[in-house]
Formats: structure tokens, sequence, C-alpha cells
């Protein structure tokens, strides 16, 4: 069943979850998983950064995110679809986004990960601040930044 | 009418708010005309919204958790959150 997490706390274990996407969808007849792991940037523009601060619109991202992990687990070739998260405070080098598909063969599973990545990064109502070393920055889009005033309300 | 306004991002921290709850006379009305009110009760968001302007852009606004053009017209009850363009991943 298809899976989205929403989180300032998740731990992933990689192997754990490849092993147990594998054997699940083995059993189905899938001979595919791509694990997708998109994690925090070093050094942007040339300058270090410190972290990303993620905030989302709730409780409509995490819907958003569960509908779009529905809407590929139900195409043709794909077995199994989880989409995890990030929230809150997140450092370099450590992931803030996994996306994981099995399915059918190779070509499915690559295909549906990438559209799915691109359907997460741009439609879903999550936002990212970049602390780096010359100041703090709001991400705008994909690559859009415009300095943050303070910090932010609520 | 009442309607709930949330602010997102950029725009929270502009605004120094996060919620505003408006009274509007009248049973709907465009958005447009629906954030010419919030920069009115919130001002530092009209300096927000000309700042996406001039890095090309456009904010996204939702209601009851679905995106909506500037035709859309609200009714009562209705939550409309007014953000910049996602950025997750």
């Amino acid at each position: 069943m298809a899976r989205a997490e929403l989180s300032e706390e998740f731990q992933i274990n990689l192997n754990e979850l490849a092993e147990d996407m594998m054997r699940r969808s083995a059993r189905r007849g899938g001979g595919a998983l791509v694990i997708f792991v998109g994690f925090v940037k070093g050094v942007v523009e040339g300058r270090k950064v410190v972290e990303l601060e993620y905030e989302a619109y709730e409780p409509h991202a995490s819907k958003a995110l569960l509908e779009l992990a529905s809407k590929y687990e139900s195409l043709e070739g794909v077995y199994e679809v989880r989409i995890y998260h990030r929230l809150g405070r997140v450092r370099p080098g450590e992931p803030a986004l996994v996306i994981a598909v099995s399915a059918l063969d190779r070509k499915r599973a690559f295909e549906v990960a990438r559209r799915l990545l691109e359907e997460v990064k741009h439609g879903v109502p999550i936002f990212k601040r970049e602390k780096r070393e010359d100041g703090v920055y709001w991400v705008l889009g994909d690559s859009v930044r415009v300095p943050a005033t303070s910090k932010p309300a609520g | 009418m009442k309607i709930r306004v949330r602010l997102l991002a950029l725009l929270k921290e502009a605004a120094g708010v996060e919620t505003l709850e408006l009274n509007i006379a009248g049973d709907e009305l465009k958005i447009e005309e629906l954030l010419r009110k919030v920069v009115e009760a919130a001002p530092g968001l009209g300096d927000a919204l000309e700042l996406l302007k001039k890095y090309g852009v456009k904010p996204v606004v939702m209601v009851n958790g679905k995106i909506v053009g500037p035709e859309h017209k609200v009714r009562d009850g209705d939550e409309v959150a007014l953000m910049p363009p996602a950025s997750g991943g």
C-alpha cells in the first residue's frame, strides 16, 4: 500500500526499506526498485550551507503526498510507492526526501520515480529556508533565492 | 462572511502573522479582491508580493487545499492560503 510521511523525525534505514520493498514486489512479479535520495547540499552558489529549514501547509501537504503515492502506485506495472519528506531543520549531507518505487521492470521504475519526484518538488505546499554563511534565504520554486528578513512567525 | 487566511513561508515572515480572520460584507468575493483586503490587514505582505513580482515569481493561492486562480470566488467559512511556489525536496 502507498505510504507517505512528512515528519521532523524520521530515520530511514535504506537497507531495510529496499529489502522490504523487494521482497513484497518479487512475490507479485516485480524485478526493479528505484530509490531516490535528495540530501542537503553543503555548498550553494559557492557559499557554505549551514542548514535548511522546511515548513509545510498542513494537513494539505501530507494529503497531497499520499495522493501522489497512491496515484503512481495505481499505474500498471507499479507495485509499491513510498515518499518520505523531512520537516524542520536538516543539515548538509542529511536526507530531505526519499522516494522509493518498486515496479515490474527498470524502465517503469525509473520513469515513475522521476515523474513523481517532479510532482513532489513542484506540486506539494512545502517550503524551505536556506541558512548559509552569507545569510538566510527563502528558496522559491526550483532556484530563485530571496533574502529572508527575520525569523518566521508562528 | 468570515474568511480565514493562512500565510506561509516568505509571506508569513513579511506579514509577521500566520493567520488572519477577515469579516467581509457580502456572500462571495473574487480572490484578487480578497488579496487587496488581506494586504490592507497586513501591510508587510504588500511589500513581499512586490518583491515576488520583482523576481518574476507569482504567489500561489489555495482555497480549502486546492489551487485556484484570481477569478475564483471565496465564500463564508473558506480557508484561503497564500504562499510562494513550492520548494520541497
